[in-house]
């Protein structure tokens, strides 16, 4: 079988077993806790692991070691939770008119949409989504009032405001969390083109905030694109658990939330990525699933040996590494191969030849790469 | 069994298989090393500590091992890993401890998240703590090193561990970093002081570590209460110079100079304010380590206990 | 239509008598304030004041040479306290006729 649970390492079984039932986790042994809570910490897990436990069992019937890992977990969760709120309330004003929509994306989206499964993630950043029009505008405006671009190489401004879906990443003093303005949610020259304008027709005001999210079958979609065409998915494993999450989530609140979202995967042609999400989060998270939803997604299933080989290499890739080990010589090669693909799929041949180039050049010129 | 007790073949077996654990007071820390070098050293400088179990929970697991491929060989090095990922500059080969000692607390620092870690060194007598915030040049790690060596029951060089439960210090207690001149310093304070060996080549220059005394090895469990804070300046201008600091002030620097105040809020305001509120705060200029820590002593005797004050 | 100010829910002060540190709940961050800030703020904790009731409060406590700057005094503070969000301005209808 392709994903089989058995045929991952035992640390990662043992991470899954425990994020999809965490009631088993009162029984654990104190080397398993141990091998736990290292690998969940390695995989940026620990804080969703402590949510899901707090909820099945007391802290205090747990190994003391145990419990305040679990605690620190939830802690660093609660400022990066803070922190994205701060974010928002204070660009709120520089983002132009309220009538622009403002969409918010990932991390951020499920925080203010007050969503569960937002307890315990550890957003890197805050990405919003808004119209290509509107942007000049509030790049400008974030700019008078104290914002900085990350990256300000000539080369790398270019790479992002031509060639990509979102404008070099945006920092300013006093806030912890990056601003990442988008406008659309893959690369606008990348081999799948979802519908823009779709995305922001059914994006879903959020009550009480001047924010709006993607529909939910647009949130999965662009959870699982992100994942698998837009990254190298090494490590990646809590990207897997949101996409679980989602499905879970609005599956529960929306009756039509499975013929919406097969809908929505053929109108933004993310049907491939869609397919690999959920055959992943099936066999590992034991995503639940209609069978006649399950036959109908089977038909954006890939070629067998495109599928074969890259559910091989995110076997690989995704989970956390061994926390009494480290990456093995095939695990970096299957990170290296995946990385090659994100590339691929983001630049179409041409413009990917010159990329490189000028990636190399700029590596050995005398100033050195940025 | 403690490590002094343990012959060479053994710790090298507990470090090349199930790792060497030890209990530090507020974390347990497991350590596994293929360098041979290693266990003389961790016997010198862990002696009076006992071998945990290596099986049970540990807060934190580090590996020092030597570098693979070219640098096996070549200007060989050795790397320090966390959980499988290498976060730090490895080393040369002629300077594992170091690397160890500094992974060590860069890994404690960063996932004890369940405490507020202010970077700072704590003694305490009867019960009650100082603290000795750290800042570059303050001399912080000597004049810590000076007070332990003093009648002064050391905690840590290295952390202040606030309990959020009840604002009491906990020990992270383990070997005193000392660098360049006050090995020396230290030596002469105390001729019978167990200091391991000089490894001149670091980034920080000569660095060597002072070995805890057994008795505060056997007492790092005990939590103590804030008292004291003293902002150290080494200052060879200068005899003794004690003015008070500001609680509102000390409260600022001392936040400023945690490993994880920014994340803990609002917990960690919670704690840093019971922590500043129980002390009374000074900033302490010296150029002579026993007159310091005269001054130091009598400055705790006089702060009022908590219950005292209003 | 007055305008008052209250202070933002969740601060927490740490009274050390010349300066205070508060925890602002919005960003996280600590802040150092002066007594007159401190003391601002705590009024304003207890209940929303208007901008005159403000200055009222502050000319209680300078000193007599700098009374007649209390209006500009108090109006700094204000702003300053509301940048750094731990003060928010409530517009409220005027109650007439009631």
């Amino acid at each position: 079988m392709l994903l089989a649970l058995s045929a991952l390492p035992a640390h990662v079984r043992l991470l899954l077993q425990s994020l999809t039932e965490p009631q088993r986790c009162a029984s654990l042994s104190e080397p398993a806790w141990d091998v736990l809570i290292r690998a969940a910490r390695s995989a940026r897990l620990l804080g969703v692991l402590a949510a899901r436990v707090a909820a099945a069992v007391s802290f205090d019937a747990l190994p003391e070691v145990a419990g305040r890992h679990l605690v620190a977990g939830q802690i660093e969760a609660r400022f990066r939770r803070q922190k994205t709120l701060f974010l928002l309330e204070t660009v709120a004003p520089q983002l132009g008119s309220p009538e622009t929509p403002r969409v918010l994306l990932k991390g951020a989206a499920y925080i203010v949409q007050g969503l569960s499964m937002a307890e315990g993630r550890l957003p890197a950043d805050v990405d919003l989504m808004m119209p290509r029009v509107a942007l000049d505008g509030i790049e400008r405006a974030l700019l008078d009032a104290g914002w900085q671009f990350e990256k300000t190489d000539p080369y790398d401004q270019h790479y992002y405001r031509a060639w990509s879906h979102e404008l070099p990443p945006m920092r300013c003093a006093g806030q912890a969390l990056e601003l990442d303005l988008h406008h659309t949610i893959l690369p606008p020259l990348g081999r799948l083109k979802p519908d823009t304008d779709g995305l922001f027709a059914a994006a879903v005001p959020i009550v009480g905030t001047s924010f709006s999210a993607l529909c939910p079958g647009d949130q999965v979609l662009h959870a699982a694109a992100h994942l698998l065409q837009d990254s190298d998915c090494t490590g990646r494993l809590r990207d897997l658990v949101d996409i679980d999450s989602l499905v879970r989530t609005h599956a529960t609140a929306n009756p039509s939330f499975w013929p919406a979202l097969l809908e929505r995967a053929h109108l933004h042609h993310l049907g491939r990525p869609l397919w690999y999400a959920l055959a992943l989060t099936r066999a590992w998270l034991a995503t639940p699933m209609p069978e006649e939803v399950a036959a109908r997604i089977a038909g954006f299933s890939p070629p067998w040996p495109a599928r074969a080989t890259l559910c091989a290499l995110v076997t690989r890739t995704l989970p956390p590494v061994n926390p009494d080990g480290e990456p093995g010589l095939w695990d970096r090669l299957a990170s290296r191969l995946l990385e090659a693909r994100a590339v691929w799929l983001r630049l179409p041949p041409w413009l990917l030849a010159w990329h490189a180039a000028n990636k190399a050049w700029r590596a050995w010129r005398p100033g050195g790469a940025s | 069994m403690r490590v002094a007790e343990a012959d060479r073949a053994f710790l090298h077996a507990q470090l090349a298989g199930p790792g060497l654990a030890l209990d530090f007071g507020a974390a347990r820390v497991r350590i596994r090393s293929d360098v041979p070098e290693l266990p003389p050293m961790l016997r010198a400088l862990y002696g009076g500590y006992a071998i945990e179990d290596p099986a049970g929970l540990c807060d934190v697991t580090v590996k020092l091992r030597r570098a693979r491929g070219l640098r096996r060989w070549v200007r060989p090095q050795v790397e320090l890993l966390i959980d499988g990922g290498i976060e730090l500059e490895p080393f040369p080969r002629d300077t594992p401890l170091p690397l160890l000692e500094w992974g060590m607390n860069y890994a404690l620092a960063t996932r004890l998240c369940c405490y507020l870690l202010l970077h700072s060194g704590v003694v305490e007598r009867h019960g009650r703590a100082v603290l000795l915030p750290a800042a570059p040049g303050s001399g912080k790690s000597t004049l810590t090193a000076a007070l332990a060596l003093r009648g002064f029951r050391l905690l840590s060089d290295e952390f202040a561990v606030v309990r959020f439960s009840d604002g009491q210090l906990q020990a992270l207690l383990r070997p005193v970093a000392l660098k360049n001149e006050s090995i020396d310093v230290i030596a002469r304070f105390a001729p019978g002081a167990v200091i391991g060996p000089r490894f001149p080549k670091t980034h920080k220059g000569t660095v060597a570590h002072l070995a805890p005394a057994a008795e505060h090895v056997a007492a790092r469990h005990a939590p103590a209460a804030p008292a004291l804070v003293v902002f150290p300046r080494f200052d060879p201008s200068v005899g003794l110079e004690i003015e008070p600091v500001p609680k509102a002030r000390a409260f600022a620097r001392l936040a400023v100079n945690s490993f994880n105040y920014e994340i803990l809020s609002p917990d960690g305001f919670d704690a840093l304010g019971r922590v500043v509120q129980a002390s009374t705060c000074y900033q302490l200029r010296y150029s002579d380590l026993e007159r310091a820590v005269d001054a130091i002593g009598a400055l705790l005797d006089e702060a009022a206990p908590a219950s005292a004050r209003h | 239509m007055t305008v008052r100010y209250a202070a933002a829910d969740g601060i927490r002060v740490l009274d050390f008598g010349d300066e205070s540190v508060v925890f602002n709940p919005l960003s996280w961050d600590a802040h150092l304030l002066n007594a007159a800030a401190a003391a601002v703020l705590d009024l304003l904790a207890q209940g929303p004041r208007s901008a005159g009731e403000l200055e009222a409060f502050l000319r209680e406590a300078l000193l007599e040479s700098e009374r007649p700057q209390a209006a500009m005094h108090a109006q700094r503070l204000l702003q300053e306290l509301a940048q750094l969000g731990l003060v928010r301005q409530l517009r409220e209808e005027a109650f007439a006729g009631r």
